[in-house]
């Protein structure tokens, strides 16, 4: 693909006259990503990764790692949420009753434990690839479009169920609490995680992206005619 | 733990397949939905020969001494076929049940049976409430003499029309008793119920005053519950592993349609209103599958979470199969709605699946006590 050629990737000392990082304010309210402006910024040739115009191959590497990693790790911390919301359900109440009581509810509740088990069963499998020396490749898409989708249903779900307590940035009381630290190792709060849940279908190659990736390399679809592919052909 | 088939697993699989793809192909499959018993016998045999029918049992009883995963992957082949037969019948809900809860005498004399080709079974688990929880039973049971006499209507029993015998829950004195049933009892009417998947056979069956000699009885009177607790998990798994079958075969098919179907000069598989849709069936089935073989191998296992895995699993493979085989029909357009083509064999064959051994909201519930309980 012509549009991949001449790219190259480089270590740059971000400590330099000439790179100007200016933090993204997010809509969670803080600042995980930034724009980064390189004015006559300087490499060396030994900061270079990998060969001259290789760099498009090394950052779909990095991309597939990106996609498929964690997996456990980010399932642990769904179960725990899953606890807390429970919780949360037992000490509400609707119509005289305890919210967690509610058939509703309870389906609800049972519908995303078994999504989150699910997620869980597939980080197993994914591990299993790794630990026998495969790498994930374009598996990696389904696993992240999986997740990051579930996050979005799980995060609604949770506010659904905690009404306004689920959007307190502050003065949230205890029961209420989501007891989990945030990607930056904050106290984090329900408000955030749900912010923070729309974010994963467009970091690392947005859903619509992975769909694409899917299709193509997984389901050996055709490629679509795409102005820069028709440009390439010519 | 190893999360991935094993080398003789890959290789059952393929065997399955290839032997399914000679003897189990859609003329096949279209000839016994307008057949009288609905299976054939030919094929009935090879699979007594291929070690199908005690794939399950234990080698002395006949059997291949396989566990629940090997079990799926026979399971998934037949429902990516539509195979059409009183194997889940006879295999898992009779010879299952007989494994988990059966005598010594009569698992001596039906899993043999079953495993040689020369017995088919099945289960009557659903009366006229619909409801998966054994508790639920009402037909009767009634201590006469040394033996039993069985009152009762069971609905949708499946294969009973072509079944040797049958396993019957029935209330008695003592609680919730299982029996084992000839169906052709002085007594018992069947009748047929035809669904839209005309590769299953249903049954009402009415027991009017069946009487059955004592060594007809389960395990102990009122002891039947758990026996039935876990035959339903077992068959909530091994019909998803169906499922999960039929739902693969839609989204094949409609990979291979949307490469060569075209529109606008383009196939249309090149768009991504087309495109997105077929990665959303493959998600699906792949967490379709993670669930199924999970819940085999806990239940194999004898892992903690079991149950609840079993659960998971067919709440998920429900709607993960109605979705894959629905996009599918609507993938390919007005072909897909046609009598003709295939597609519908499948569709029909997870949809008639999606109700029974417990449905989506029945395993949910189940689910929430579960993590609530956590």
């Amino acid at each position: 693909m012509p549009k991949h050629k001449g790219i190259s990737c480089f270590l740059m000392n971000m400590r330099q006259p000439g790179v100007d990082v200016r933090p993204l304010k997010q809509i969670t309210g803080s600042s995980e990503f930034c724009e980064v402006f390189m004015t006559n910024a300087r490499v060396e040739k030994s900061d270079q990764m990998g060969k001259l115009g290789e760099g498009w191959a090394i950052a779909q590497t990095t991309l597939g790692y990106e996609r498929g990693g964690r997996a456990l790790a980010r399932v642990t911390n769904y179960a725990s949420q899953h606890s807390r919301l429970v919780e949360a359900a037992k000490k509400m109440r609707r119509h005289g009753k305890p919210l967690v009581e509610d058939p509703l509810v309870r389906q609800k509740l049972g519908r995303i434990w078994a999504e989150i088990e699910v997620e869980r069963y597939q980080a197993l499998r994914t591990l299993t690839l790794l630990e026998r020396g495969e790498h994930p490749g374009a598996g990696g898409s389904l696993t992240k479009l999986s997740y990051s989708e579930l996050e979005k249903r799980y995060m609604e779900l949770a506010l659904e169920i905690l009404g306004p307590y689920g959007q307190l940035t502050e003065g949230a009381p205890k029961e209420f609490q989501l007891e989990i630290d945030t990607a930056v190792g904050e106290q984090g709060s329900w408000a955030y995680a749900y912010l923070w849940s729309r974010a994963g279908t467009i970091y690392a190659g947005s859903s619509e992206i992975q769909k694409n990736v899917i299709g193509e390399r997984i389901l050996g679809l055709p490629k679509e005619t795409r102005a820069d592919r028709v440009g390439g052909k010519t | 733990m190893n999360f991935s088939f094993s080398d003789d697993q890959v290789l059952l699989k393929n065997s399955v397949r290839a032997a399914l793809e000679e003897h189990c192909k859609s003329s096949h499959v279209r000839a016994m939905a307008e057949d009288g018993k609905g299976y054939g016998d030919e094929l009935w045999g090879e699979m007594g020969k291929l070690g199908w029918l005690g794939l399950p049992f234990p080698e002395e009883h006949g059997g291949a001494g396989l566990g629940l995963v090997e079990l799926a992957i026979v399971l998934e082949e037949m429902g990516r076929a539509a195979y059409p037969g009183p194997f889940f019948s006879t295999v898992v809900l009779g010879g299952l049940g007989l494994m988990l809860g059966g005598s010594a005498e009569q698992r001596d004399k039906w899993l043999p049976a079953i495993a040689s080709g020369r017995a088919r079974m099945t289960a009557a688990l659903l009366e006229e409430h619909l409801d998966w929880d054994p508790a639920s039973t009402t037909a009767s049971a009634t201590k006469s003499g040394s033996g039993w006499i069985l009152s009762g209507v069971k609905r949708f029993v499946p294969w009973a029309h072509v079944a040797d015998v049958i396993l019957v829950p029935a209330r008695s004195a003592d609680g919730l008793s299982l029996f084992l049933l000839d169906p052709k009892s002085v007594g018992v009417t069947l009748s047929p119920m035809k669904g839209i998947d005309l590769t299953n056979r249903w049954s009402e069956m009415r027991l009017d005053k069946v009487a059955v000699g004592a060594e007809a009885i389960m395990g102990q009177p009122g002891g039947a519950a758990s026996v039935l607790e876990s035959l339903l998990r077992r068959a909530a798994v091994c019909a998803s592993a169906e499922m999960l079958g039929a739902a693969r075969r839609c989204l094949d098919m409609s990979v291979e349609y949307v490469k060569v179907r075209e529109q606008f000069g383009q196939p249309i598989g090149s768009f991504q209103a087309i495109r997105h849709r077929c990665a959303e069936m493959l998600l699906e089935a792949e967490n379709a599958h993670a669930a199924v073989y999970y819940a085999a191998w806990a239940l194999t296992a004898g892992a903690e979470d079991a149950a609840v895995a079993s659960s998971i699993c067919k709440s998920y493979v429900n709607e993960a199969a109605r979705r894959v085989c629905g996009d599918a029909i609507q993938v390919h357009g007005g072909i897909g709605f046609t009598w003709e083509y295939d597609l519908h064999l499948y569709m029909k064959r997870a949809k008639a699946l999606e109700p029974l051994y417990g449905d989506t909201e029945y395993h949910r519930e189940l689910i929430t006590r579960h993590a609530i309980a956590r």
